[in-house]
């Protein structure tokens, strides 16, 4: 009842407040965000919502064409510049915005666009990664798993491919295979990416894995956090960290920064909350997804892994 | 008799007391300018009042089985969620459900090995239990096995009736109902544990021409679970609220009274065993009964059980079959061909208790009884019943 009336005032007001705004400050809205608004999320959001609720035709088939794009994954590094300068020539036509007058605004809302479709194309990307099963005749997928082993064993060389030693990182059975279900080959690059870049802090929150009272299945809760951060990418929580961590084209290196930080942050409260067995993790898991959601409703936010592994 | 002559009375109290309830209400919203308050008032009245009489049960089920089994997604599947990809259960997740008028509560275990030895904790809270077993992989049947034998021999596990069902049938060289019962040595164990049994075949994912079918399996097993654990309610709450030590000394018991019960157990001790129904099932049980062949043919009770079971497996409720002809037709081409030699034997194996046939003797049977369960009585003796009445 009252999202509908407030739907129905925002309808119909919004135009007339932006009328007056323009009128007073001579810029639209688009330049009084990018002027008013610190670079960042805030801005970047705003932005957003400014062009998703524009009814100016030529914007509209702006965004409909950005979307086509993104969705196609065609924003590349090379593509990127002309897709980038027709955005802003469009708005500066729709917007009748001088750009000689405006040099700054043109490089701020073109910053925005970036982003906006990059974390568009960002959710694309990482959905086909989870779609792609892991394949045991996919000489790559089982190159990649023999990789972290390495990263995270390297003193102890793997008996087998088929081998009761993955339960040592937190697999299940014996091939591992299995337990990439329903995040596919993106829980194992997940897991890769955390061993390669962070190998101390996957030591560390390896060894808290196995500790005797407190310990967990390593990899089968990396493969449910990557479940939990795709959750927070797709419905646009997670917007807030990337718009304020990346300065240009997000790829799917935000992502697994992003799931770095998650695995280590889930390891510290979990060895923090005391379990007296992994029955706990869902009570855990949702306390810390909570969290986590709400330092992402702070526009604020950025998560960076801060390493502070005593080396005890 | 009684008893049920006292229940009627206070559910008539209650009746005018909501009728007269009702009647206020009338008057308020007629005298009263403030109607929606009242109302609200009235009906939170209302509902506290309709629920007493209703006596809303709490349905504790747990899904248990292997890694990779795919519970989480047969749960999603009974939930109605079209979820397609789940990551491997950590812990367990909780997930609760209305089937008719009762609050079913679903604990999905997770199936790693790490966590195995964390599922008898939960034994003792759940009614009713759902094993699941990816049956395309034949080469954990034995694994399978010693899990599913630990689970149903286990104290708190006894007497609960159990889904066991035979997942992935989409994949090539997934195993039957038939194959599983007879890799995973399920009879000997369910029998021996008395747990009332029920395999059903299933696939979460939908092939092109069978889509309705392989979801079948799961929703028809899932309504059977709770329609037993319904019809068995007061007897299994009892086993879950119970408190171990005492089922520990019924246990022992079970073990060692001798198979032949005396008279008295067996006429009032038994709430899986009405009488009318082992005369049906003596009626019935030349015609048309699909057998396995034991290969134990030591074991009396496992004959005896078998002289009642369908082509699923042991102990199920004569009536069901009846209700689902259709199921039963699509096994008995094979089934009755092949394990028809054994009727005969089996025939003379039940041994017939007198006193049992007699008609009069059925109202002495305790009214908290499904009357639902064919099967026989062997050796176990059920002490909380005496505590019902």
């Amino acid at each position: 009842m009252y999202h509908y009336l407030w739907s129905l005032l925002f309808w119909y007001f919004r135009p007339l407040i932006k009328w007056f705004l323009h009128r007073t400050t001579q810029m639209c809205e688009l330049q009084r965000i990018c002027y008013g608004e610190p670079a960042g999320a805030r801005r970047i959001l705003a932005v957003e919502e400014s062009l998703r609720n524009s009814r100016n035709p030529d914007i509209k088939t702006l965004v409909l064409y950005l979307d086509g794009v993104s969705d196609r994954r065609e924003i590349t590094t090379k593509s990127e510049r002309g897709i980038l300068e027709e955005a802003i020539r469009t708005v500066l036509v729709a917007k009748k915005i001088n750009p000689v007058a405006h040099p700054d605004f043109a490089k701020s809302f073109g910053k925005c666009v970036e982003l906006i479709w990059g974390y568009r194309q960002l959710c694309i990307h990482v959905e086909e990664l989870r779609r792609t099963a892991y394949d045991a005749d996919n000489a790559e997928h089982e190159l990649m798993l023999l990789k972290l082993w390495n990263l995270l064993m390297p003193h102890e060389p793997l008996e087998g491919r088929v081998t009761k030693q993955w339960q040592d990182i937190g697999f299940q059975g014996d091939d591992p295979k299995t337990d990439f279900r329903g995040m596919g080959i993106l829980g194992l690059e997940n897991l890769v990416y955390f061993a390669q870049e962070f190998p101390n802090a996957a030591k560390h929150v390896l060894l808290h894995s196995i500790h005797p009272r407190y310990g967990y299945a390593f990899a089968i809760v990396g493969i449910n956090l990557t479940s939990m951060a795709l959750r927070l990418l797709r419905d646009g929580s997670a917007k807030t960290h990337v718009y304020n961590a990346v300065k240009t084209l997000p790829t799917v290196r935000v992502f697994h920064q992003f799931y770095c930080y998650l695995m280590y942050e889930f390891d510290r409260l979990w060895i923090e909350s005391k379990p007296s067995n992994m029955m706990e993790f869902s009570t855990i898991q949702e306390k810390f997804e909570n969290s986590i959601r709400i330092l992402l409703n702070n526009p604020k936010t950025v998560f960076r892994v801060n390493i502070s592994v005593d080396n005890v | 008799m009684h008893g049920t002559a006292h229940v009627k009375f206070i559910l008539s109290k209650q009746k005018t007391s909501l009728n007269k309830l009702h009647g206020n209400e009338v008057i308020d919203a007629t005298n009263k300018g403030d109607q929606s308050n009242m109302g609200n008032c009235i009906r939170a009245v209302l509902r506290k009042f309709r629920r007493k009489p209703r006596n809303e049960k709490n349905i504790v089920i747990l899904f248990v089985g292997l890694d990779g089994a795919g519970k989480s997604l047969i749960l999603n599947r009974i939930v109605g969620d079209l979820e397609q990809n789940v990551v491997p259960t950590m812990g367990f997740r909780t997930i609760s459900l209305k089937h008719k008028s009762c609050n079913v509560k679903v604990y999905d275990l997770g199936g790693s090995p790490q966590i195995r030895s964390i599922w008898p904790r939960y034994y003792n809270d759940v009614h009713g239990l759902v094993y699941v077993v990816d049956a395309s992989d034949t080469s954990r049947l034995t694994e399978n096995r010693i899990i599913l034998g630990d689970l149903i021999s286990h104290e708190n596990v006894s007497g609960k009736p159990l889904l066991l069902l035979a997942n992935k049938q989409d994949l090539d060289g997934a195993l039957d109902e038939l194959d599983l019962v007879e890799n995973l040595d399920v009879e000997r164990v369910a029998n021996e544990m008395r747990c009332p049994t029920r395999v059903e075949t299933c696939s979460c994912f939908y092939a092109m021409t069978k889509s309705q079918k392989s979801t079948e399996g799961i929703i028809n097993g899932y309504k059977w679970l709770l329609n037993t654990i319904m019809k068995n309610y007061q007897t299994l709450n009892s086993q879950v609220k119970s408190e171990p030590p005492i089922r520990n000394g019924f246990s022992v018991r079970s073990i060692t009274s001798s198979p032949t019960p005396s008279k008295t157990e067996s006429m009032n001790s038994d709430p899986f065993k009405p009488i009318h129904s082992l005369l049906k099932q003596n009626k019935l049980s030349g015609s048309s009964n699909c057998v396995k062949n034991g290969t134990n043919g030591k074991i009396i009770p496992l004959r005896r059980l078998l002289a009642t079971c369908t082509n699923k497996t042991t102990p199920m409720p004569i009536e069901d079959r009846a209700e689902e002809p259709d199921l039963a037709l699509q096994r008995t081409d094979c089934d009755s061909t092949i394990f028809q030699v054994a009727e005969n034997n089996r025939q003379e194996t039940v041994i017939l208790n007198p006193l049992k046939l007699k008609p009069g003797v059925t109202n002495t049977r305790p009214f908290t009884a499904p009357d639902n369960f064919s099967r026989i009585k062997t050796e176990v003796t059920i002490p909380t019943i005496q505590d019902q009445r």
